[in-house]
């Protein structure tokens, strides 16, 4: 599909989230970028209050799912933070997440490499 | 409970990160500045002042980072209070911070070597150390939160010990009163005290979760601060009990001549260790970080392209570090071999001066640019203190540049090239970005 301003805005949040995890699985470099990467992606949408946990494993993102994580359960976690049509902009590819953390739209807690990694994930994955 | 430990954790590792990149061989070198300036009683009274300063310089960045909490401070702080303009000629004086810092902390760890080990070059020891800290930020290896924690703390310990020890022996009259002509040094020293303290402020990209914007982040830098007022209060003492001042003012190694004389062989080995702590702590946080910034400088065309190559096997920001590593390089080259450190870091402490006053302008612009925009965290130092904050660091910054006649010549020397290289690059950058963008991802796979 063609990704348009239309079709961004027709579509949610999970649906922008399943695409990434296709693009992300079909897409050899980031198996590689993601090797020994074992990670949990908090999206957490400010505004809408949606939250999603995306599962990284093996290098395979393995599951896309709706709700949250336990208090204190931290441990490999990865949290976006934005309003959701920020981060539906991110997760079509429209937006470079980095770009986005620097002009304040994003909020990312993590450690300093994976801010890196994810970087470089939006670059293999959209050549953003 | 375990809830509870994961806070008092957390908040450790903000205590450390903060203090641990203040914790630097650069620091060491100024420390030695200090007493270059004043006797020890105005060393620790400067110490004092910058800490204060520093106190409302935290408070302000504490409430910058809760409105963008985990942003890449400088860059989005600076961006949103000043508009682009403004932000790419203090964002270029920052650079410029980094790579002359990288240089003076490069060039005063080879010499902490090489005053306990005499047969390693100074020379060999930059390279080497440049190198192995290009090769592991190119693998994307990372101290681990405990480590930074064990490695800050265990610093402070040693300082506070031997300056404590020093202290004891009393070799010498503790504190003695300055005289009328040594308060002059005052300011100068204060900036030098300032550059101490730098570094603190690299805690506020780090934060875990939002809600650590609002008292934890900000706290800690405050507690930093306190903690490493006592720890270089200490040193400074101790060092002003134990060795005359000229001699120490001689010395880009103090910790080294302090540690030797109180423990000898074995206390030289602890200065090493110590040298080692400070300079993992410092460029682990400081190289990552600075080629970050310097990535996403050239991902909105302020730098050229390949200064965004990343590696993308590793993700490892391979063009950014390889170019901050660059710098670093000839800028310890040239400290080491033209014996500039002090030069350097009067230059230096001139600079951060600019930089902070900037930061507390920032929050306070932005209090009236974007009134309603959420702070978790709001500075509750008064107002007439921060803008005497605002008024008075230019004012330290500029005493620092001429507080050594000895040393006049080539501070202006350098100042100036300071001043033209910013001016040139912020030029330059604007240039870049007049041009047509080219795709990002071709130049990335260039690079590979």
């Amino acid at each position: 599909m063609t990704i348009t301003a239309q079709t961004i805005v027709e579509h949610s949040l999970l649906y922008w989230l399943e695409d990434f995890q296709q693009r992300f699985n079909a897409n050899p470099r980031a198996a590689k970028l993601t090797a020994g990467w074992d990670r949990r992606l908090l999206v957490d949408a400010t505004d809408s209050g949606a939250r999603y946990v995306l599962t990284v494993a093996d290098a395979v993102l393995v599951e896309v799912r709706e709700g949250g994580v336990a208090a204190g359960d931290t441990d490999g976690l990865v949290t976006m933070s934005a309003d959701e049509t920020t981060l539906i902009a991110i997760f079509s590819g429209v937006t470079n997440p980095s770009t986005a953390l620097i002009d304040g739209q994003l909020e990312v807690y993590s450690d300093s490499r994976d801010k890196v990694k994810l970087e470089a994930l939006a670059l293999v994955i959209w050549g953003l | 409970m375990a809830a509870r430990h994961a806070r008092l954790g957390e908040g450790f590792f903000y205590v450390a990160v903060s203090a641990g990149m203040a914790i630097s061989n650069a620091a060491f070198a100024m420390v030695s500045g200090l007493f270059a300036l004043v006797p020890a009683s105005l060393g620790v009274l400067a110490l004092a002042i910058a800490g204060g300063v520093c106190v409302v310089i935290a408070a302000s960045i504490g409430e910058l980072a809760s409105m963008w909490p985990s942003s890449p401070a400088v860059l989005t702080y600076f961006r949103q209070a000043f508009g682009p303009r403004a932000a790419l000629v203090l964002i270029h004086l920052y650079l410029l911070f980094v790579v002359t810092i990288a240089g003076v902390e490069s060039s005063s760890f080879a010499l902490a070597v090489h005053a306990v080990l005499p047969q390693v070059p100074t020379v060999a020891t930059i390279m080497l150390l440049l190198a192995a800290v290009v090769l592991v930020n190119l693998r994307g290896l990372e101290l681990s939160r405990r480590m930074q924690i064990v490695t800050a703390f265990a610093s402070i310990a040693l300082i506070v010990g031997f300056g404590v020890a020093g202290i004891g022996a009393r070799a010498r009259p503790l504190l003695d009163v300055p005289t009328p002509p040594q308060w002059a040094g005052l300011p100068a020293a204060t900036a030098l005290a300032v550059f101490i303290y730098t570094g603190f402020e690299w805690v506020t990209p780090v934060g875990l979760s939002r809600q650590a914007y609002a008292r934890r982040v900000p706290r800690a830098m405050l507690i930093a601060l306190a903690l490493l007022f006592v720890t270089y209060a200490l040193f400074v003492a101790g060092l002003g009990a134990v060795l005359p001042g000229a001699a120490l003012a001689a010395s880009a190694t103090p910790q080294v001549t302090l540690f030797g004389a109180l423990a000898g062989k074995g206390g030289q080995a602890l200065a090493l260790l110590l040298a080692f702590g400070a300079i993992f702590s410092t460029f682990n946080a400081g190289i990552l970080g600075g080629s970050q910034l310097l990535q996403a400088m050239a991902r909105e065309r302020s730098l050229p392209a390949w200064v965004g190559w990343i590696d993308l096997d590793s993700g490892a920001p391979t063009g950014a570090v390889l170019l901050l590593g660059g710098l670093a390089l000839v800028s310890a080259l040239m400290v080491a071999t033209f014996d500039l450190i002090l030069v350097a870091g009067l230059i230096a402490s001139a600079a951060i001066c600019l930089i902070y006053a900037c930061y507390v302008g920032a929050a306070e612009r932005l209090r009236r640019v974007l009134p309603d925009h959420p702070r978790p965290f709001r500075t509750r130092v008064p107002v007439a203190a921060r803008y005497a904050t605002i008024a008075a660091m230019p004012v330290i910054g500029v005493a620092s540049l001429v507080s050594i006649p000895a040393l006049a010549r080539p501070i202006a020397i350098g100042t100036a090239g300071a001043v033209l290289l910013v001016a040139a690059l912020t030029l330059y950058s604007l240039r870049l970005r007049a041009q047509p963008p080219v795709r990002r991802v071709a130049s990335a796979r260039e690079g590979l």
